[in-house]
């Protein structure tokens, strides 16, 4: 059992088909979440006085936030709590999606968050339990840490992880590798990300702030240096536990091409996911 | 077209996009980026060259890194205006180019507002008019 993303849950669950997941996130890309929905994802609310709140907004043409203050269902700290995530929450986006669309109540939304929770609980457990015993876990954290946090708010990208495993037999490879040397006077290491071909084009786009549809020699530039802030941040993260990195910039492979030519013995990954897409962090010692 | 009030500045980086994001960010705002160079060797050619106010010089780059650039360009120019650019950061790094004789340190990702003030500041304590 590995953790997922919210659609992929529900997915496997049989709460939802492909199809109707496909179409949920084809809408959810110009959606806004409710607040009632992530009132909902909270547990602030419930589906019946999401209902109640609903029901009389229509007759006084409030926002929904301000008749669930006046109606004493929230408060105003929580509705400005509500009206900051808006923006952030995947699930809570999908989740609406699927009601609105008639694939799921709200009842039966308001159970599935219940049960994602103490699934991605237990699973938080596993994964860290996954991360202490591989070697040299400090950086393999940070360094995925660091890779996510570029994602998450540069490119605006979620990301979770999946799961970590030793051995290059495991490392997931997708068409583009990024590979950048690192070393302080104890550790020498490869840091690796391999992403497909429309993550590659997506972090190109955002630092070249433009679209980017073909992955040319501006695209893989823009691209390296993505690696090369992340990896770096990690690096000065690291050196306030007292490491001094010092780093060679990255080099990209193209797998089909190539095959990766991994040259050491020891090597960590981390399996990552978008809502719609896998990529790889791995390690080589 | 040149502005002979601008502040001139030379970016140095091996990745032209962050050369395309310096520049970007530089536009209408004071500073005119009067060349670039792509290694640490290209860059001290453009600096005697050009005689820059103000060098942004990246720090993670091929064959010469930007702490060697760095020592090169002052020894042509000891008052030279160098402003370090990293992804990295770290304490260690940033105290050894300071000590070498960098005037500032930037850490990528670069905000826009921070950089530019950053600018200023150096630009204030070194003399150059802006």
């Amino acid at each position: 059992m590995s953790s997922r993303f919210f659609g992929q849950y529900l997915l496997e669950k049989g709460r939802i088909t492909s199809q109707q997941l496909s179409s949920a996130l084809d809408t959810q890309k110009a959606a806004t979440p409710p607040i009632g929905i992530l009132a909902l994802e909270k547990g602030w609310l419930t589906a019946e006085q999401i209902k109640q709140i609903l029901d009389v907004q229509k007759k006084t043409n409030y926002r929904f936030g301000e008749q669930a203050v006046l109606s004493a269902l929230l408060t105003q700290t929580q509705v400005d709590e509500l009206l900051g995530a808006q923006e952030t929450s995947h699930r809570v986006l999908l989740g609406d999606v699927l009601v609105s669309k008639g694939y799921l109540t709200l009842a039966a939304l308001e159970k599935e968050f219940k049960e994602y929770d103490k699934d991605e609980e237990k699973l938080s457990f596993e994964l860290a339990a996954a991360f202490d015993k591989v070697r040299n876990r400090e950086l393999v954290k940070t360094f995925t840490d660091l890779m996510m946090i570029m994602f998450t708010r540069f490119a605006k990208q979620e990301l979770k992880i999946e799961q970590c495993e030793t051995g290059k037999e495991k490392v997931r490879l997708f068409r583009w590798v990024f590979s950048q040397k690192i070393a302080d006077k104890n550790v020498e290491f490869n840091c690796l990300l391999s992403v497909p071909p429309k993550l590659l084009l997506h972090m190109a786009s955002t630092m070249l702030d433009e679209t980017v549809s073909a992955p040319d020699e501006l695209a893989l530039d823009a691209s390296k240096e993505f690696v090369n802030i992340a990896n770096g941040n990690a690096c000065a993260r690291l050196s306030e536990n007292g490491f001094n990195f010092t780093m060679e910039p990255p080099e990209v492979y193209e797998t089909t091409a190539k095959p990766y030519p991994f040259n050491a013995k020891d090597v960590v990954c981390v399996h990552l996911a978008s809502a719609d897409a896998k990529l790889e962090v791995a390690f080589e010692f | 077209m040149s502005n002979a009030k601008a502040v001139k500045v030379l970016i140095v980086d091996d990745s032209k996009t962050m050369i395309a994001m310096i520049a970007a960010h530089l536009k209408d705002t004071g500073f005119e980026v009067v060349a670039t160079a792509s290694s640490g060797r290209e860059a001290l050619e453009k600096y005697q060259a050009h005689r820059p106010q103000v060098v942004l010089l990246d720090i993670v780059m091929p064959v010469e890194n930007g702490v060697e650039t760095l020592e090169h360009i002052l020894h042509v120019d000891t008052a030279a205006c160098v402003v370090m650019v990293s992804s990295m950061g770290t304490e260690a790094e940033v105290q050894d180019c300071l000590k070498k004789g960098a005037k500032s340190f930037l850490q990528k990702p670069l905000k826009k507002d921070h950089m530019l003030s950053t600018l200023n500041i150096v630009c204030q304590e070194a003399g150059v008019a802006l």
